[in-house]
């Protein structure tokens, strides 16, 4: 390679630091995004992938989903079996096939050749669907279905409380804002590995930012919070911190809302 | 039994040049590349995972044999026509039509040994890792992927004759990937048509090549029961039957053809 071209790399090179640079310059002056559907990141790769990462990561999940559908991509796989509506899946009468393509003889073929009746994964078969969910979360950091998800497999179907923390706090990390992340957390902390203490932290940050993010009266998140932080408080017998919560949820909260109704019945 | 002397020649023709261009190894080389260090991951430190392994291994086996196979169809004769090498196979006491055959069984005997080659690979190293593999879905999955690649081999051969070889590679492309991923929705998207645009759809889905048949990656993949072997054996007789009769235009097209 000629000089020139040592040169217009090195210029290159030059010109993605000043703009990663100016990039992260506004965002500190200006407290938002230049695109603001990827969060507040200041990540160069975020402005020049857009939304692509959301989708990729969305793509990820989907498949995710289809593992544990055992290969069945989505419910219109199973009308091509049924012929109409969805059909229960344990149900064994609805799994009977029926050949409603007789006129048709390519969907007749199709069907015969791909359509199955599907049963979900078995637990101990769990560990399939962890790579395309590592995918999802690696190919899009801010996508929050993706690390909920993610730690939902890995509690409740692998039994590792531990590794879903870790992705959570990750999670948290990269999103600093997410409600919902701070109360999985909480959940993981609580019902997983029975450590009230941080939990309760967890569920007072999540309670923070919901304020913070001026949530509406009938915000599910901010309302699963309150309940979380007011039954906590009620565990290690604390009265006062109680009825705080109580009176807080029913200051700003609707009391339609089946968490705020469970949060004021406690005693 | 004349034909048969000129036959084998062109049948051994193609299949020398196939492997004398060492692309099998540069694609067995790109496969290998991308799986191991795939099968060393552990996501989240948990071990066990295999079926996205073997997802991706058969993505790729599908990939590269329809590269392999549509290439080396779309060049068959446009290249011969170019390099003028026609012209002494021409000469030779064997019909158009015999030539034209020659080459196709050469080529596609040729993507059949590739096919045959990375199933192997595939059920040896799935075999020797779990000793409940399907082998009769994996016999299903080669047939049907054998079908495949007749059909994609004759429609090639056929755009070859009328278009050149670049424009038909895209087009048949096109159709084919168009095919596999929404042959069976052309009736759900004529339906919500104007009369014009209905029929057109309709049409194109009952004669347009309906790849999505063979594609068994799923059942494979997700330890599905196996289909029933009539059903198979009718989607293997349909790409024989379609690619009969694309053959059989081609035949009629280069027999009239001036070179």
């Amino acid at each position: 390679m000629s000089k020139r071209s040592y040169l217009l790399i090195l210029v290159m090179f030059g010109l993605l630091y000043t703009t990663h640079r100016l990039i992260a310059f506004n965002n500190t002056a200006q407290g938002y995004s230049v695109h603001p559907q990827q969060g507040n990141t200041g990540n160069l790769l975020d402005i020049i992938a857009g939304d692509t990462r959301a989708l990729i990561g969305n793509a990820l999940i989907e498949k995710a989903e289809t593992y544990f559908h055992g290969g069945m991509s989505d419910h219109g796989d199973c009308t091509a079996i049924t012929g109409d509506e969805h059909h229960d899946h344990d149900n064994p009468v609805t799994l009977k096939k029926t050949s409603a393509f007789r006129l048709d003889p390519w969907k007749y073929l199709n069907s015969k050749l791909h359509a199955e009746a599907h049963i979900h994964l078995a637990l101990a078969s769990a560990e399939e669907l962890l790579p395309w969910y590592w995918a999802a979360c690696e190919a899009s950091p801010h996508n929050i279905l993706a690390f909920e998800s993610t730690a939902y497999a890995l509690t409740s179907m692998l039994q590792q409380p531990h590794e879903a923390l870790r992705l959570i706090e990750k999670g948290i990390t990269n999103n600093p804002n997410s409600v919902r992340l701070e109360v999985t957390r909480g959940e993981i902390l609580m019902k997983h590995l029975k450590d009230f203490t941080a939990a309760e932290k967890s569920f007072q940050a999540a309670h923070e930012k919901s304020v913070r993010e001026k949530a509406p009266p009938d915000d599910l998140l901010k309302a699963e919070a309150l309940f979380y932080l007011g039954y906590l408080a009620k565990k290690r017998n604390d009265q006062d911190a109680l009825h705080r919560w109580q009176a807080i949820a029913k200051e700003t909260m609707s009391p339609d809302l089946l968490s705020i109704r469970d949060l004021l019945k406690i005693e | 039994m004349n034909f048969l002397t000129p036959l084998s020649a062109l049948i051994r023709l193609s299949l020398y040049d196939l492997y004398r261009r060492k692309d099998l190894v540069v694609v067995a080389m790109l496969t290998l590349v991308v799986l191991i260090p795939m099968s060393f991951a552990t996501p989240f430190g948990v071990k066990g995972a295999s079926r996205y392994l073997n997802e991706i291994a058969l993505l790729l086996v599908w990939i590269f044999t329809l590269a392999i196979s549509m290439t080396r169809t779309a060049r068959i004769i446009p290249v011969e026509i170019e390099s003028r090498t026609i012209y002494p196979l021409l000469a030779k006491p064997a019909s158009r039509t015999l030539i034209l055959f020659g080459r196709y069984a050469g080529v596609l005997l040729a993507s059949l040994s590739v096919l045959f080659l990375f199933y192997g690979l595939y059920a040896i190293i799935n075999a020797l890792k779990s000793a409940m593999f399907p082998w009769e879905v994996w016999a299903q999955a080669l047939l049907l992927h054998a079908g495949f690649i007749i059909l994609v081999t004759s429609l090639a051969l056929l755009g070859s004759l009328f278009i050149h070889s670049d424009a038909n590679l895209s087009i048949m492309g096109i159709v084919i990937v168009g095919m596999l991923l929404y042959g069976q929705q052309l009736p759900v998207l004529a339906a919500e048509q104007s009369l014009p645009l209905r029929t057109l759809l309709n049409a194109v889905y009952w004669v347009a090549p309906h790849c999505e048949f063979f594609d068994m990656r799923t059942r494979l993949i997700h330890h599905w029961p196996t289909a029933p072997w009539i059903i198979c054996c009718s989607a293997f007789l349909y790409a024989i039957a379609y690619s009969s009769v694309c053959f059989g235009i081609a035949a009629w097209l280069f027999n009239r053809k001036k070179i």
